[in-house]
C-alpha cells in the first residue's frame, strides 16, 4: 500500500508545508469548538431537563449558533486553504514536467498522449488528495485525541472504549488493505482494459465502416460492457469492504458508549449532564478516521498522479546523463568504422578511414594530411579539429539501456562546410543530431565546437547558433508565417516569403492557419516550413550551422535540387542526415554511419 | 433504439433507467439502502438520546432494552446498509452507461466518419459518455435519499414538536438541497470556464511536449513555458472561485443546520416548561439535526458535479439528436450482385479507356478490364456545399492513378463515396468489383495482431491471417501478438502493413485499391519498401493513390488533380 503521504510530494511542495500547519491548526480549532458544541448542548438539555427551566437557554442557544458559525468559517477556510494548496502543487508540477521534457526533448519514453494524461488529468486527482485526504488525515491525527482526552476528563469508561475501538480502525484497514490489495491491482488491470474496449472502438469506427463490420462490432461491445460491469463489480465488493469496516467499526463504538452510558445513568452512576456530552462527542472521535477511510483512494489516485509526475521528471534527468556503457571505451568492437569520404576519392571508390587523435587506441591511423583536398574540400577539416573548427565529434558514442546506440563517431565540420551523414535506419544518425544539438551527452568520447566540449556551454547559447530542421518538425499553432518567424521574429513579410520560396514553398500560402498537430498542412509541406525557418534564422546571421534530418524527404526532384542549391548558395556549415543520393552529392564530406554489429565485424577483418 | 432522441438531459436519464433491465427495481433498491444508511445514523442519534434521557429518569431495567436494542441495531446496520447502496448504485450506473454506450456507438456506426474530421469528437464521446455513472451515483441517488430522509425525520419530529419539526424542515431543505442549488448556480460560471480552461491546456501541453525539440532548438521553450502558466493561473482562478463557492456552501450547512439545533433547543426548552413535551424528547429534539446534518456534506460537490455531467450529456444529446450522413457502416456487396459495367458508348464522354489496355487484355469483356468508372461525379457531405464537381476518371485494372490536391480538398470524400460511404451529390460511381481502402491512420485496435488482420474477414482461419500478415510483409509479426493502445507497440510502418493485411485477408480479390496517403509520416526507407510490396501485391487491381509524396506521384502513370 503506497504510504498516504507522499515524503516527495511534501518535500517538494513548499506549499504544501504551510498548508499542513494550517489544517493542524484549523484541526484543533474544530476539536475545541466540538468542545464547546457538546458542553453547551449538554449543559442547557440537562438543566431544562432537572429544573424545567428555561434560564440562561437562550443565551446558550446563541452561544451555539455562535460556535455552528465559526465552525462553518474554518470548513470554509480549509476548503480555500485545499484548493490553494492543490492549486499550487499542481501548478509546479506542471510546470515541472513540461520543463523536464524541454530539458530531455528527444526522451521518447515518456508518449506525448501520456504526457497530457500526466499533467492534466492525472494531476487533478491531487485536489482529491488535498481537499479531501489530507485534511482528513490531519484531523484524525488530532481530533480523536482532543475530543478522546476530554471524553476521558469526564467518564473513564466510555474514554477505555475508544482507546480499545480507535487503534481497531487503523489496524483493520491496514490488515484488509494487505489481503485485497494485490486483488484489487489484478482487478483493475482487468477492468481498465475492458473499459477501454469502448474507446477503443470508438476511436477506431472509421476504419470498421470501411470494413463494414462497426454494426457488427455492437455485439462485441454489449459482451465486453457486460463482463466490465461484472469484473469492476467485484473488485468494488472488496474494494468497499474497507470503508464497511470502517463505518461498522465507528457506529459501533458510538452505540456502544451510548448504550454502557444509558446503563450507568439509569443506575445513577452519571447524569444526563455527562450522558449527552459524551454522546455529542463520540460521532466526534470516529468521524475523522472514516473519512480517512472513505477518502482513501483519493490518496492513493493523489499520490499516483504524483509519481507519475515526479517519473517524467526523473526520467528526463536519467535520459540527459550517459548511462554506463558496458563496452568500456576503447575496448573491442569500439572502432569507429565510420567513413569519411573525401568526394574526389569516393569516386575511386576507396574510402578514407578516418580517426582522431583521441580516437580508441586500435583504431586505424588516420589518413594522411596529405592527400590532395579536392575542389570543394577543406584541408583544415582533414587535420585534427583545432579551435577553429566549428563542430567535431571525436569517437563520441552514446549507448541506450538496451544496447543500442551510437558507435563511436568522429567527424568535424569546419566553417561553411557541408557534411552530410548517411546509413540505414538505426544506426544511429537521429542519437548523433541529439548529441550534437546537447539534448544527450556522450557515453564515451567527446563533442566538442571550437576544441570546447559542448556539454560545458551554456546549451541555450550553444543553441543559437544552430538552425535545426527535424524529421517530423513541429510547428507550433498559428500560421505558416509565424511558424517560420520563429527563425528570426524581426523579419518582414516579404523576407518570411522569399525563405519559403527558397525551400519549394511557392504553393504554400503565409496566412495558412495552422492547428493543433500541424493540421492542414501535409508532411512534405511541414518539412518546407520548417526549412524556411531554419534558413530564416542563417540568413539573418543568427546561426552559423544548418542541421537538419532528411530535409528533402518528400520533395520532388526539381524542389529538392532548389532547395539543395538553396542551401549551398547560404554557405552555412551544414550537417545534414540523409540518403537522397542528391543531397549526399552535394556535400562536402559524406560519413557513413555503420550499424553496430557490422562495426564489430569490421573491426576484427 | 427509439427513433426519437431525448431532447434533455433528464429524459435521457429516465430513458436509460427503462432501457436498464428492471431498471427502476434495481435503482428503487440503491435509493432504498441509501435512505436506510442515512436514515440508521439519523435514527442512532435520536434514539441514542431518548435511551439518555429515559435513563436519567430511572424506569425499570426491562423498558430500556428495547431502546439498546435499537441503537445496537442502528449502530450496526448503517454500515451495511452504505455497503449495499454502492454496490446496487454501480451496478444499476454501470448498466446505464452500458446502454448509453450502445446508443452512442450505434449512432455514430451509423453515420459516416471516414473524411469528416471528427477525430476530438470521438476522443471526447467516451469521456463524456461516464458522466452518467456521477449523475446516478453521485447526484440522483444522493439528493433523492436526502429528501426521503428529511422528509422522515421532520415527520418523526412533528410526534414530538410540530414546531420545531417545521424549523428542521426549512433548515433541512435549506441545506441539504437550495444551498447546494444556490452553490451550483453560482460556481456555474466558474465550473463551466473549468472545461475550456482545461481544454486550452491540454492543448498548451500537446503543443509543448510535441514540439519540445523545436522549441528548445530555436530557443522558444520558455516562452512557451510562459504560456503554460499563464493557462495554468486561468484554470486556476476557475477552480478557485469553484473551492471557493463550494467552501462557502459546506460552511452554510453547519451555520443553518447550528441555527436548527438552537432552535430546536429554544422550541424544546419553552415546550418542557409549558408540559407540552415531555422532558425525555429535548435531546431528541436537539441532537438529531446533528446527525442530519452529516448526510449533507457530499450534496454541495454533487450540485458542482451536475453541472459538469450535465455540460458532457448535453454533447451527447446533441450527437444523438444529428441525422445521420451517409450509410455509416458499408454495406460490403459481391461483385455478382453488382450490375455489370454497361458498354462504354453508354456512358458518354467520361470514359477514356486507353484503347492499349482494351488490345492488350485477353478477355473481350469491357467490364474486365474497367475497374472504376466515376462519371461527372459531384461529392459532398449532405446538407453542407458541396466539395468538388465534375469529376471524371475510368481507371483500368493494372493501373496506377495519384489523386493530388490540396489538404482538405476533399480527397477522402471523394474515397469516401467510391466506397459507398456517402452518396454522391450528382453523377454516378461505378466500379463492378470489390473495393479496397487502406487508411492513413487506420486504427489499430488493442487486441491481438491476428484479431486486427480479422477485421478484414471474420471467417478467416489462423492460415489465411499467417498469409494475409505475410503478403503485407508484416509476417515478423506474431499473430497472438496484443498490440497497445493505438498500436503505439507497433513502429509506423508496421501499423500500416497490418493494416494491409487485412485488405488481403479479405475473400475478394480488389478490382480497386485505394490507398490514403499510404507514405505520410514515414521515413523513406520505409516508405519506399512498402510501395513497392504494394506494387508487386496489386498489381492485377486498379490502385488509386491518394497522396503528396512526389516520389509515389512520379511512378505512377496518371494524375488526378482536384480543386
Amino acid at each position: 500500500m503506497a504510504s498516504p503521504v507522499n515524503p516527495r510530494l511534501i518535500k517538494r511542495a513548499a506549499a504544501t508545508r504551510g498548508f499542513l500547519v494550517a489544517v493542524g491548526v484549523v484541526g484543533v480549532a474544530q476539536s475545541v469548538l466540538v468542545l464547546a458544541q457538546a458542553t453547551l448542548l449538554a449543559r442547557s438539555i440537562a438543566h431544562v431537563f432537572y429544573a424545567h427551566d428555561v434560564t440562561g437557554v437562550a443565551r446558550d442557544a446563541a452561544l451555539l449558533l455562535l460556535v455552528f458559525t465559526v465552525r462553518g468559517a474554518l470548513t470554509w477556510l480549509t476548503s480555500v486553504l485545499a484548493h490553494r494548496a492543490s492549486a499550487d502543487v499542481k501548478t509546479q508540477l506542471r510546470h515541472d514536467v513540461l520543463a523536464a521534457r524541454l530539458e530531455a526533448p528527444l526522451s521518447s519514453r515518456t508518449r506525448t498522449g501520456e504526457l497530457i494524461h500526466v499533467v492534466t488529468t492525472g494531476l487533478d486527482a491531487l485536489d482529491g488528495y488535498f481537499a479531501k485526504f489530507l485534511p482528513q488525515f490531519i484531523m484524525a491525527a488530532l481530533v480523536p485525541i482532543i475530543v478522546g482526552v476530554a471524553i476521558g476528563l469526564n467518564d473513564f469508561e466510555s474514554a477505555v472504549i475508544i482507546v480499545i475501538t480507535v487503534p481497531l480502525i487503523p489496524i483493520f484497514m491496514v490488515l484488509i488493505g494487505w489481503t485485497v490489495s494485490e486483488q484489487i491491482a489484478r482487478r483493475f488491470k482487468v477492468q481498465a482494459r475492458l473499459a477501454n474496449h469502448f474507446a477503443d472502438l470508438v476511436a477506431g469506427l472509421p476504419t470498421l465502416q470501411v470494413f463494414g463490420r462497426a454494426l457488427a462490432a455492437r455485439r462485441g461491445l454489449r459482451e465486453t460492457e457486460d463482463a466490465n460491469r461484472a469484473e469492476t463489480l467485484s473488485t468494488l465488493r472488496v474494494a468497499f469492504l474497507s470503508a464497511f469496516v470502517l463505518e461498522l467499526a465507528a457506529t459501533l463504538s458510538v452505540a456502544l458508549i451510548a448504550v454502557t452510558i444509558g446503563f450507568r445513568t439509569l443506575y445513577g452512576y452519571m447524569d444526563l449532564r455527562d450522558a449527552l456530552y459524551i454522546l455529542v462527542l463520540a460521532p466526534e472521535v470516529y468521524l475523522p478516521l472514516r473519512m480517512v477511510g472513505s477518502h482513501f483512494h483519493d490518496s492513493s489516485n493523489g499520490t499516483a498522479a504524483a509519481d507519475a509526475a515526479f517519473a517524467v521528471i526523473d526520467d528526463a534527468a536519467r535520459w540527459t546523463s550517459p548511462c554506463l556503457d558496458t563496452r568500456g571505451p576503447g575496448g573491442h568492437g569500439l572502432t569507429s568504422d565510420v567513413a569519411r569520404v573525401n568526394k574526389s576519392q569516393s569516386a575511386s571508390g576507396t574510402p578514407i578511414p578516418f580517426d582522431t587523435d583521441s580516437a580508441p587506441a586500435n583504431a586505424t591511423p588516420r589518413a594522411p594530411t596529405a592527400l590532395a583536398p579536392a575542389a570543394n574540400s577543406v584541408a583544415a577539416t582533414v587535420a585534427p579539429p583545432t579551435s577553429a573548427t566549428l563542430l567535431s565529434f571525436d569517437a563520441a558514442s552514446y549507448s541506450y539501456e538496451d544496447g543500442h546506440g551510437l558507435p563511436p563517431l568522429s567527424f568535424s565540420v569546419a566553417p561553411g562546410e557541408i557534411v552530410a551523414l548517411a546509413g540505414r535506419s538505426g544506426t544511429g544518425k537521429s542519437t548523433a543530431l541529439a548529441l550534437l544539438l546537447g539534448f544527450l551527452e556522450p557515453t564515451t568520447g567527446e563533442v566538442c565546437s571550437k576544441g570546447i566540449s559542448i556539454g560545458s556551454l551554456n546549451r541555450r547559447e550553444w543553441l543559437s547558433n544552430i538552425a535545426y530542421v527535424g524529421q517530423s518538425p513541429g510547428l507550433l499553432p498559428g500560421t505558416v508565417g509565424s511558424n517560420i518567424a520563429l527563425g528570426h521574429p524581426a523579419s518582414s513579410q516579404v523576407e518570411l516569403r522569399q525563405v519559403l520560396d527558397l525551400v519549394g514553398g511557392e504553393t504554400i500560402q503565409l496566412t495558412q492557419p495552422i492547428g493543433d498537430d500541424a493540421e492542414g498542412l501535409s508532411a512534405g509541406e511541414r518539412r518546407r516550413v520548417a526549412m524556411a525557418r531554419a534558413f530564416l534564422k542563417v540568413a539573418k546571421g543568427a546561426a552559423n550551422l544548418l542541421v537538419m534530418d532528411e530535409p528533402t524527404a518528400g520533395l520532388d526532384v526539381t524542389t529538392e535540387t532548389h532547395a539543395i542549391e538553396a542551401i549551398r548558395n547560404l554557405h552555412v556549415a551544414a550537417v545534414v542526415v540523409t540518403h537522397r543520393p542528391a543531397v549526399l552529392a552535394m556535400a562536402d564530406h559524406v560519413v557513413h554511419l555503420a550499424q553496430l554489429a557490422v562495426v564489430e565485424s569490421g573491426a576484427t577483418a | 433504439m427509439s427513433a426519437t432522441a431525448p431532447k434533455d438531459v433528464r429524459t435521457l436519464v429516465l430513458r436509460l433507467v427503462t432501457e436498464v433491465p428492471r431498471g427502476w427495481a434495481r435503482l428503487g433498491m440503491a435509493l432504498l439502502f441509501a435512505v436506510c444508511a442515512s436514515g440508521a445514523s439519523v435514527a442512532l442519534m435520536g434514539v441514542s438520546a431518548w435511551l439518555l434521557s429515559f435513563a436519567a429518569e430511572h424506569p425499570a431495567v426491562s423498558m430500556l432494552t428495547l431502546a439498546a436494542t435499537g441503537v445496537r441495531t442502528f449502530g450496526t446496520s448503517r454500515g451495511v446498509f452504505r455497503y449495499f447502496e454502492r454496490i446496487f448504485s454501480h451496478d444499476v450506473a454501470l448498466r446505464m452507461q452500458a446502454a448509453l454506450r450502445l446508443s452512442t456507438y450505434t449512432k455514430l456506426a451509423r453515420t459516416t466518419l471516414l473524411g469528416t474530421r471528427s477525430g476530438d469528437m470521438l476522443l471526447r464521446v467516451t469521456a463524456d459518455v461516464e458522466a452518467i455513472m456521477d449523475v446516478v451515483v453521485r447526484v440522483a441517488l444522493p439528493f433523492s435519499s436526502a429528501v426521503v430522509v428529511i422528509l422522515g425525520t421532520s415527520l418523526m419530529m412533528t410526534l414530538f414538536s410540530p414546531l420545531s419539526a417545521a424549523v428542521l424542515l426549512g433548515c433541512s431543505v435549506l441545506a441539504g438541497i437550495v444551498l447546494p442549488f444556490v452553490t451550483q448556480v453560482f460556481s456555474r460560471r466558474a465550473d463551466e470556464s473549468i472545461a475550456p480552461a482545461r481544454a486550452d491546456m491540454a492543448n498548451q501541453v500537446f503543443t509543448l511536449a510535441h514540439n519540445a525539440t523545436d522549441l528548445v532548438a530555436y530557443g522558444y521553450g520558455d516562452t512557451e513555458l510562459a504560456r503554460l502558466d499563464a493557462v495554468d493561473a486561468r484554470l486556476r482562478e476557475a477552480e478557485r472561485r469553484a473551492a471557493f463557492t463550494r467552501g462557502l456552501a459546506a460552511g452554510g450547512q453547519l451555520v443553518v443546520m447550528g441555527m436548527a439545533v438552537a432552535a430546536a433547543l429554544v422550541i424544546g426548552a419553552d415546550a418542557v416548561v409549558s408540559g407540552a413535551l415531555a422532558g425525555r424528547n429535548l435531546a431528541v429534539l436537539c441532537l438529531t439535526p446533528l446527525a442530519l446534518h452529516e448526510s449533507f456534506g457530499d450534496l454541495t460537490k454533487a450540485a458542482q458535479t451536475l453541472t459538469q455531467a450535465r455540460t458532457s450529456l448535453t454533447r451527447i444529446l446533441t450527437l444523438l439528436a444529428v441525422e445521420p450522413v451517409g450509410i455509416g457502416d458499408r454495406v460490403v456487396e459481391q461483385p455478382d450482385k453488382r450490375s455489370p459495367l454497361q458498354h462504354p458508348d453508354a456512358l458518354g464522354v467520361c470514359l477514356d479507356v486507353p484503347l492499349a489496355a482494351q488490345a492488350e487484355s485477353p478477355s473481350s469483356m469491357l467490364s474486365d478490364i474497367l475497374a472504376l468508372v466515376l462519371t461527372h461525379l459531384t461529392i459532398g457531405w449532405p446538407g453542407c456545399p458541396d466539395l468538388l464537381h465534375g469529376i471524371n476518371l475510368s481507371v483500368n485494372q493494372g493501373e496506377r492513378v495519384v489523386i493530388t490536391g490540396a489538404s482538405g480538398i476533399g480527397k477522402t470524400t471523394l474515397a469516401a463515396t467510391i466506397l459507398g460511404l456517402v452518396p454522391p451529390v450528382d453523377g454516378c460511381v461505378h466500379a463492378p468489383g470489390h473495393i479496397a481502402y487502406l487508411a492513413q491512420d487506420a486504427h489499430i485496435f488493442a487486441t491481438t495482431v491476428a484479431e486486427n488482420v480479422r477485421i478484414g474477414n471474420p471467417q478467416a482461419t489462423d492460415d489465411e491471417i499467417a498469409t494475409a500478415l505475410t503478403k503485407a510483409g508484416a509476417a515478423h509479426l506474431e499473430p497472438q501478438r496484443i498490440v497497445g493502445e493505438d498500436g503505439t507497440t507497433l513502429s509506423g510502418g508496421e501499423a500500416r502493413r497490418l493494416a494491409l493485411a487485412r485488405i488481403f485477408v479479405s475473400a475478394d480479390v480488389p478490382a480497386v485499391v485505394i490507398l490514403d496517403e499510404p507514405t505520410e509520416h514515414l521515413d523513406q526507407e520505409t516508405a519506399t519498401s512498402l510501395m513497392e510490396d504494394v506494387y508487386t501485391s496489386f498489381a492485377q487491381s486498379a490502385l488509386l493513390i491518394i497522396t503528396h509524396d512526389p516520389d509515389v506521384i512520379a511512378q505512377s502513370e496518371r494524375e488526378l488533380h482536384l480543386g
